[in-house]
């Protein structure tokens, strides 16, 4: 039987196969190297970082809802500074592509690490998340303002050379708008989507389980919000999409890459199993292997009319 | 990694006792703890792992135990498990106790459930160290099964409940406090109990200068290092208590 072509293309970026482990749920790669070959995956995207390195928020910062989690890490990461000293050494040991995940509380903070990242040479593309605050400590996302998305976009592209990612919200009313905004501000790349927002409470304190009171939601849960708004953005946008949320198996991952999505990101799948993208990969090819069907390419987007 | 099910039997109210077989238990280290997923593997509630410490260490029959105590979903779940059938785990995680002792005076002090991962680490030292074993509770029910257990007779062990429903009426610290009156003072301590308990520990141990260890508890996600749910503060930054932890050394650690 003939081998089954897995690759796919993101751009101008070429993966071997379809699976990204997500920003926040792989570290720096490191962690999961007792688990899994990583080599194997398709890319893989680092932990967010922002300019300042952040401490994060207090605990609990993780709850458990029916098939999913809440989480409120709120950001921690090493900042600029300690990514460049520390981390950057780990990614430049893998073969395959890595993403940098950032993070900024004003349109100035993503360029400027645009551009500090923009000298290094090992990063396959920066993913702009603009799910987070856009005052430190609250207030409007600015994934919800396609204005903000367009110029955040822009600017990223004048100061970054290479590919860039748009990660964007699901806390919006017209994910396609969000999507054609970063289009239009000369985005490579698509990538939904994050988590969405939701909270618990401690009937024991009487009280929000989290200190932010709000946390974001993942996993199973929130797959069919993800699937419906991979669908409508793809039938809105020229450029590629990196499809995710809740994908915890290879048929899962099928239906993203069904509704438009060129690859798909696994998160919280990772964290309960931490081999799930490398058994998502085998099932993945198992599917099309039933189906007949010898190259990914053939499957992507086929449910969009 | 699996975890099959030897023996998994109540103890008293809401304890069980979980014995498994697994290949694991050459290299597991007294402080360690595994990350259980409960339910059917393609099940998604409960989703996350539960993490246990290791209670006993068997390595010449190679089995793992681990005392439990039904919290809600997943400890539940996990009492309806029986002989035969198999856990998946991954373990054993994070960085255990200390054990390179010499002829040393320890003390190692257990509150609640913080005290069932102290009978490895009480194992590994009595062959070279003094070690007295204290433990406490709220009454005789819960310490039933701790009161029973074989200990070795070189270990100078002495047990407190709250309700006074055991010879010692008050919390395992006042029993410190009463072996320290009668002129105690070890050399190096290790504590594992509720947080509160914890405070106290460091407080009087900065007091008398005493270092030590504490084994320490949080919500986590993946047990891995990846997720970063399950931080605590120390001197050197944030810390992952499933990686540089689950103990940290008493002095370093910030259990505000
Ligand atoms: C390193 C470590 C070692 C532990 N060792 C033991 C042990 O040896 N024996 C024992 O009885 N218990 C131990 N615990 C606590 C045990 O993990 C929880 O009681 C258990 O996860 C509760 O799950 P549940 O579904 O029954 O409860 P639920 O309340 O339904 O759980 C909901 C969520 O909260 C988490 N959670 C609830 N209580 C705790 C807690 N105290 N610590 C961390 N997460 C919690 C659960 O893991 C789950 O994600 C340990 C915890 C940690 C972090
Ligand atoms: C613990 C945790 C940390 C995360 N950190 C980040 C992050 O730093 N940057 C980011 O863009 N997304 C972050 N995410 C979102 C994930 O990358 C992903 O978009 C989301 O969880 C949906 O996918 P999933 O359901 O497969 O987890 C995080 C998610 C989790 C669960
Ligand atoms: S539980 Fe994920 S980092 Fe510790």
């Amino acid at each position: 039987m003939k081998e089954i072509d897995l690759s796919t293309k993101l751009g101008e970026i070429t993966l071997k196969n379809p699976v990204i482990t997500a920003s926040g749920t792989c570290g720096y790669g490191q962690e999961l190297e007792d688990y899994m070959d990583l080599e194997q995956l398709g890319a893989l995207t680092v932990k967010g970082i922002t300019l300042q390195a952040k401490t994060g928020n207090p605990v609990p910062r993780i709850v458990e809802t029916p098939a999913g989690i809440l989480n409120s890490i709120g950001l921690e990461n090493p900042g600029l500074e300690g990514f460049l000293a520390d981390k950057i050494k780990i990614i430049k040991g893998y073969q395959l592509p890595v993403f940098v995940n950032i993070s900024g509380y004003s349109i100035e903070d993503f360029v400027l690490l645009a551009e500090k990242l923009a000298e290094i040479s090992c990063i396959a593309a920066l993913e702009v998340n603009v799910s987070c605050p856009n005052i430190p400590g609250g207030g409007l996302a600015f994934g919800t303002d396609p204005e903000l998305i367009y110029q955040i976009t822009k600017q990223v592209k004048a100061a970054y050379p290479g590919s860039v990612i748009v990660k964007l919200s699901p806390n919006v009313t017209a994910i396609s708008d969000m999507a054609i905004a970063a289009q239009e501000g000369g985005a490579d790349i698509i990538s939904l989507i994050n988590t969405l927002q939701g909270m618990a409470i401690d009937l024991e304190r009487q009280k929000p389980v989290f200190a932010n009171t709000f946390g974001g939601l993942s996993g199973p849960a929130i797959k069919p919000v993800a699937l419906r708004m991979v669908y409508q953005v793809a039938q809105k946008i020229k450029i590629p999409i990196i499809g995710m949320g809740g994908i915890m198996t290879g048929q899962d991952a099928v239906e993203f890459l069904l509704a438009g999505a060129s690859a798909v990101a696994i998160g919280t799948a990772t964290l309960i199993h931490p081999d799930a993208p490398l058994m998502i990969i085998k099932e993945i090819k198992a599917y099309l292997q039933d189906k007949k069907i010898n190259n990914i390419q053939e499957i992507i987007g086929k449910v969009l009319n | 990694m699996f975890l099959e099910v030897i023996n998994n039997q109540r103890l008293a109210s809401d304890y069980y006792l979980l014995v498994t077989q697994s290949t694991a238990s050459a290299q597991t280290r007294p402080g360690q703890f595994f990350h259980l997923k409960i339910g059917k593997k393609y099940s998604y509630d409960p989703l996350l792992r539960r993490p246990l410490s290791v209670h006993k260490v068997d390595r010449s029959k190679g089995r793992i135990s681990f005392l439990y105590r039904i919290i809600g979903k997943g400890t539940k779940m996990l009492s309806f498990y029986q002989a035969g059938d198999r856990i998946d785990a991954l373990g054993p995680l994070g960085k255990g106790f200390k054990t390179d002792f010499k002829n040393k005076q320890i003390l190692v002090i257990g509150g609640g459930m913080g005290i069932a991962p102290l009978y490895p680490l009480v194992d590994s030292l009595l062959n070279s160290n003094q070690v007295t074993f204290l433990i406490g509770g709220n009454n005789q029910q819960d310490l039933k099964y701790f009161l029973d257990f074989p200990i070795n007779s070189g270990v100078i062990f002495d047990a407190a409940s709250i309700d006074g429903s055991i010879e010692f009426k008050g919390t395992v610290i006042d029993l410190w406090e009463k072996s320290y009156s009668a002129g105690f003072n070890p050399d190096f301590l290790f504590a594992c109990g509720p947080k509160a308990m914890l405070r106290r520990v460091k407080l009087i141990a900065e007091e008398r200068a005493i270092p030590g260890q504490v084994s320490l508890e949080e919500r986590m996600g993946c047990g891995s290092g990846v997720c970063l749910s399950c931080v605590c503060h120390t001197n050197k930054g944030n810390q992952r208590v499933c990686k540089e932890g689950p103990v940290f050394s008493l002095q370093e650690v910030s259990l505000e």
